[in-house]
C-alpha cells in the first residue's frame, strides 16, 4: 500500500481522473477543418475551442466528454462512470474507440488533473 | 455529452479519484490503537502524538491493507483518505468487482465505513 501525506486544497476546483486524449488547441482546429472542408478558414476564426467541441460531438458518442483548458482539451470519460458490468479493458477499448474517430492514432491514458471554477 | 469549461491549474498539486472513505486522523488512530494495544501505551491520548508519530501510525496501517490501497493524509485539516485508486481496475476486473474486493479488503479493518467515489486535489 502506497501512503501519500499531502495537504487537501480547499480552493474551488474540480479534479478528475479520466482516462482518454488530450489534443492541443491547434490539433482541435485541425480535427475540425478536416470534418468541416467546405468554408472553414473564416468559420474557425469565429470559433471558440468549447463551440468546436460542441459541433464534434455528433461525430461520437454522447457519453464522451470534453473537458477545456487554455491550451487544449482532454476528451474521454472520467474512471468514475465505470459500470458494473463493465471491464476495464472494455472501457478503455470503448473510449479508445472514440478518439480514434476525431484523431486516429492518439493513444489514450489516465489523466489526472484538477481545474479551476 | 457534458462539455466542463473550466481552467487547468498549473499549480503543484496531486489529483486522485478513490472508491474508499475518508475519516478523520482521531478515528483512524482509534482503530490503530485497537489493533496494537502494547505500542499504543506509549500514547494514551491523541494530543499527545506528534505529527511524525501519526505517520509512523498510518505507515503501521500498511501492513493490515492489501498492496493496492492507498493513504492519503491531510494533517492540517486532519482528514485521511484511504482506498484504491480508479484507474488501477485491471482489464480483466468489472465495475463492481473492483467495488466489492475494495469494500470487502478494507470492511475487515474498518467495518463501520461505506466506501464511496472520492475525488480530490492535494498541494504536493
Amino acid at each position: 500500500m502506497k501512503i501519500r501525506i499531502d495537504y487537501v486544497t480547499n480552493s474551488s476546483s474540480s479534479s478528475y481522473s479520466l482516462f482518454g486524449a488530450y489534443f492541443e488547441k491547434d490539433d482541435i482546429i485541425d480535427i475540425w477543418k478536416k470534418l468541416h472542408p467546405i468554408n472553414n478558414k473564416e468559420k474557425t476564426e469565429d470559433l471558440e475551442t468549447y463551440e468546436m467541441c460542441e459541433d464534434l460531438e455528433k461525430f461520437i458518442n454522447d457519453d464522451i466528454q470534453f473537458i477545456t483548458d487554455y491550451d487544449g482539451v482532454y476528451m474521454g470519460k472520467e474512471w468514475s462512470t465505470i459500470k458494473d458490468d463493465e471491464t476495464g479493458k472494455d472501457f478503455k477499448k470503448y473510449i479508445q474507440e472514440n478518439v480514434d474517430k476525431i484523431l486516429p492514432g492518439n493513444e489514450c491514458a489516465t489523466h489526472e488533473f484538477e481545474t479551476e471554477c | 455529452m457534458k462539455i466542463r469549461i473550466d481552467y487547468v491549474t498549473n499549480s503543484s498539486s496531486s489529483s486522485y479519484a478513490l472508491f474508499g472513505f475518508e475519516m478523520w486522523n482521531r478515528d483512524l488512530y482509534k482503530i490503530w490503537r485497537a489493533l496494537h494495544p502494547l505500542k499504543s501505551k506509549v500514547h494514551f491520548k491523541f494530543e499527545e502524538i506528534s505529527p511524525g508519530d501519526l505517520f509512523n501510525i498510518t505507515d503501521d496501517m500498511e501492513n493490515l491493507l492489501p498492496g493496492n490501497m492507498i493513504v492519503v493524509g491531510d494533517y492540517e485539516t486532519e482528514y485521511i483518505m484511504i482506498g484504491r485508486e480508479l484507474s488501477s481496475i485491471r482489464d480483466k476486473e468489472t465495475g463492481k468487482e473492483f467495488r466489492d474486493s475494495t469494500k470487502e479488503s478494507l470492511e475487515k479493518i474498518f467495518p463501520e465505513e461505506n466506501c464511496s467515489n472520492i475525488i480530490f486535489t492535494v498541494e504536493t
